[in-house]
């Protein structure tokens, strides 16, 4: 795919490789997106914050798994991750969630940015096995549903050839569940990050204005040689 | 989507192959059609370029 043409240098700054963009400027496009209509507290959709998206892709960048790769988001909600996987020079994209409604949003986020980027309508695990080099996700945080993740870890993990890498956000909750997954796999932590998101009362049930959720960054790849 | 996004597809029920039919094209992009299983003759739409591949009966 063309990555699009963004400014990514001042002039006269410091030559850049085609389509590379700085981390603040993608952190700037990301958090002009639209964001969700209306979450539904059932499917747990939790934006994941400009800031930390960004902070998830430029890692990913950095380790070879981005540019020129083919990168899966699932459950991608409104896109925000493929989106910017995209404008980092992915080579296809592909955007799995089941909500219509934040597909449609997705669609349109990527077209005002006019980059492209496949969407699909699915259950996670879709039928037919994906393939991906790369996945990035930010699922369900399984705390209203208990393991409501752990599909989105097995399609994840079918998706990846040997060497491939998962990038996602999880509950902090879900940490021992992780460890406890990755056991008896031939997958290698690479990154285990703690942050806190600030996430405004979007589900009714969230009675205090603002609250603070911790969400563990992780990356796992699978290893070359099982 | 676009027509290489058939590779990866298959009917979410019988894991049948599906048959694309296009309503309306923009550029490279399907913007609407049907993807049809050659085994069980489900019917699954294509709405504003995206696939919906969603079972009948979890649709909205």
């Amino acid at each position: 795919m063309s990555v699009p043409q963004v400014p990514v240098q001042p002039p006269g700054g410091t030559p850049s490789l085609p389509g590379a963009l700085r981390r603040t400027a993608l952190t700037r496009l990301l958090a002009r997106l639209e964001g969700f209509p209306g979450a539904e507290a059932g499917t747990e959709q939790v934006a994941t914050p400009p800031q930390s998206a960004s902070g998830l892709l430029w890692d990913a960048l950095g380790r070879g798994d981005i540019r020129g790769r083919t990168v899966l988001d699932l459950g991608c909600g409104t896109g925000i991750l493929a989106i910017g996987a995209a404008l980092l020079g992915a080579s296809t994209v592909l955007g799995v969630d089941m909500d219509p409604k934040a597909l449609a949003v997705a669609r349109r986020n990527a077209d005002t940015l006019g980059i492209e980027v496949n969407w699909l309508k699915s259950e996670i695990p879709p039928a037919e096995p994906l393939s991906a080099e790369t996945v990035v996700m930010n699922p369900p945080f399984g705390a209203q549903r208990k393991h409501a993740d752990r599909p989105f870890l097995e399609c994840a993990w079918v998706a990846l050839p040997p060497g491939g890498s998962l990038h996602m956000f999880s509950n902090a909750a879900s940490q021992t569940f992780i460890h406890r997954w990755t056991l008896g796999r031939p997958v290698i932590i690479e990154e285990h990050q703690r942050e806190a998101w600030a996430i405004p009362p979007t589900f009714p049930h969230h009675r205090e204005r603002r609250g603070w959720i911790t969400v563990d960054r992780w990356v796992l790849r699978k290893a070359r040689d099982p | 989507m676009r027509d290489d996004l058939m590779e990866i597809l298959c009917c979410p029920m019988c894991k049948g192959d599906l048959t694309l039919s296009v309503t309306r094209r923009v550029k490279d992009e399907i913007v609407a059609g049907t993807l049809t299983c050659t085994k069980c003759a489900t019917v699954y739409p294509i709405e504003d370029a995206i696939p919906n591949l969603l079972p009948p009966d979890e649709r909205d």
